[in-house]
């Protein structure tokens, strides 16, 4: 046991995480998502004099940039489908592998279990890099070509934004570590994770009306739950919440720590 | 004198309010071919996951080539428990490769040689998807082979494999141990095979092993060694007066045509025989009716074969 055995250890979890469905599933959206978004902008550049609201060309209503681009596809990249993409392939290589036994054949070497923890949970943040970097790219680098930078919306501002998705999806691979320890297949992690992120919503609403009938600590409550700072990445478009950020450091901890509390106990079978 | 390779000291594990081990001593010393038996459901599995610490224990300790430390212990160690799992978008070869990574040592000549022993070398760029049950087997066996283990953890190495596999499974185990000094622990309810295989035994009933020893060892101490004897004789009626002469010899069933079964108590084939030619009676053959480790393991685990 040495850095070059763990490194081993890293590069073949590499291997198998990337070697799966949902790992190519996660590049493919992800790369679409920058270019589709893209063609789309450039699209309804052209339709100036068609679609109007109001009597006023959508040019007026929708920038058209680099940078601009570069947001509309974050937007779309983490609405809905490119997390849920990668919470399958985070159940895949957790929950999926005590399922089919395959984990138990990696827990006959000798290898600390956080080791095994440790490189997926590196993999599979550097799955989410890379899907980040797919969408980022295209638009950005065919936006400024097709649009220029100019406009509200700067690189600057819009880097931000990716760099906190990455946190962002990084919260969400832990907890979905974290439910592989509870469920153990990986569409039970998947439903297991909607029905707790849903329930988050919906306690987010009651506490915003709580907030709203004068009980001023209930909105606080609500903008620290895991939903809310699974969303911290949504600053980028006018104000940065450092309690969504407080709250990503709890469910970062909550994540990773009780993932592993549970795993150096659990019985693999 | 060998050292030990495995050893459990009251080895223990429940589960809710069923024992599944129950305070497990087993010793295997470095060079033993060690046949772990006993019926489905006598907790061999369950006291190998212990051993390798896939699931914890509620009692008692494991030491491999004296190691305590169970990450450090199983750097000696290659195991395969019940049916091997793969990663089955992955070639054969990957999977190996990947074994390897997790092993921390094991080179490209390692796992060419591991799918050479199992017979797999043409077919390791296959995907595992495309692997039947006995192919399957053997790579788990290939799997466990790489990563230099001193000492083969094997659960039901030959299931799934036709009469022809098994055969060569058990030549392979017993050229490993021979040739390369492997020691190998080994679980299975095939007793012929592991009476050909193994040195030593250990038999699990109910979570308790109830016998431990060299098969001979075994079978002398239950005293099942040769107690019947089949006799062969023209003249069926002056045999069986010369038998009923003769202390601690009693007729087992009625016979079959010129041949007879007895029960010898406190008495060798040999005096047997001897007492009959005093006898004047004309035995054309006798036969000693080896009794085999399956009589020993239905004797000590009351139960049917599965």
């Amino acid at each position: 046991m040495n850095g070059r055995h763990l490194l081993l250890v890293i590069g073949a979890e590499a291997r198998a995480i990337y070697g799966r469905a949902s790992a190519k599933l996660a590049v493919v959206v992800a790369l679409l998502t920058g270019v589709v978004v893209l063609l789309a902008l450039q699209w309804l550049q052209g339709q100036a004099e068609t679609i109007q609201a109001n009597g006023n060309p959508i040019t007026n209503m929708v920038e058209f940039s680099g940078p601009a681009a570069a947001g509309w596809a974050l937007r779309v990249r983490n609405f809905f489908v490119l997390p849920l993409v990668l919470l399958l392939a985070t159940a895949a290589s957790f929950a999926g592998e005590i399922g089919d036994q395959t984990l138990r054949e990696v827990l006959v070497r000798p290898v600390p279990r956080w080791w095994i923890l440790l490189s997926k949970a590196l993999v599979l943040s550097s799955l989410a890099a890379l899907t980040l970097l797919l969408t980022l790219a295209p638009a950005l680098g065919g936006g400024l070509a097709l649009f220029g930078a100019e406009g509200p919306t700067t690189t600057g501002a819009v880097l931000l934004g990716y760099a906190a998705s990455l946190l962002s999806d990084v919260g969400l691979i832990a907890l979905g570590l974290l439910a592989s320890t509870f469920v153990r297949s990986v569409g039970g992690v998947v439903v297991a994770m909607m029905l707790i992120l849903m329930g988050d919503m919906g306690l987010r609403v009651v506490l915003k009306g709580m907030a709203w009938v004068g009980a001023a600590w209930a909105e606080d409550v609500g903008r620290a739950l895991p939903g809310a700072a699974l969303a911290c990445w949504e600053g980028w478009q006018g104000e940065w919440d450092p309690w969504a950020f407080a709250g990503m450091a709890v469910l970062l901890l909550v994540g990773f720590g009780g993932t592993l509390w549970r795993f150096q106990r659990m019985d693999v079978p | 004198m060998a050292s030990d390779a495995l050893v459990t000291r009251g080895l223990t594990r429940r589960f809710g309010g069923r024992t599944a081990v129950s305070a497990l001593d087993l010793r295997v010393q470095e060079g033993d071919v060690y046949g772990f038996l006993g019926p489905n459901g006598a907790g061999k599995t369950t006291a190998i996951r212990c051993m390798l610490g896939l699931i914890g224990r509620d009692a008692g300790e494991v030491e491999i080539f004296g190691e305590k430390d169970p990450v450090r212990q199983r750097a000696h160690v290659g195991a395969m428990v019940e049916t091997p799992a793969f990663h089955k978008w992955l070639s054969a070869r990957d999977n190996l490769r990947r074994a390897t990574a997790f092993a921390g040592q094991g080179t490209a000549a390692d796992i060419e040689l591991a799918l050479e022993r199992v017979g797999l070398q043409g077919r390791a760029d296959e995907k595992v998807q495309g692997y039947s049950l006995g192919m399957k087997q053997r790579l788990g066996i290939a799997r466990a082979l790489v990563g230099k283990p001193r000492l083969l953890i094997l659960d039901e190495p030959t299931n799934g494999l036709d009469p022809r596999g098994m055969r060569e499974i058990r030549d392979l185990l017993l050229e490993l141990a021979r040739r390369d000094r492997l020691t190998i622990f080994v679980s299975s309810h095939l007793l012929g095979e592991v009476e050909q295989l193994c040195s030593r035994v250990g038999i699990l009933e109910r979570g308790r092993m109830v016998a431990e020893g060299t098969v001979e060892e075994l079978l002398r101490r239950s005293g099942a060694a040769v107690t019947e004897v089949d006799l062969e004789c023209a003249d069926a009626v002056a045999l069986g007066r010369a038998l009923e002469g003769i202390a601690g010899v009693s007729v087992v069933g009625d016979g079959e045509g010129d041949r007879l079964r007895v029960r010898l108590d406190g008495l060798s084939p040999a005096e047997l025989n001897q007492r009959l030619v005093q006898a004047g009676v004309a035995v054309s053959a006798l036969v000693p009716v080896v009794k085999s480790l399956e009589d020993l393991f239905l004797t000590l685990t009351s139960q049917e074969l599965t």
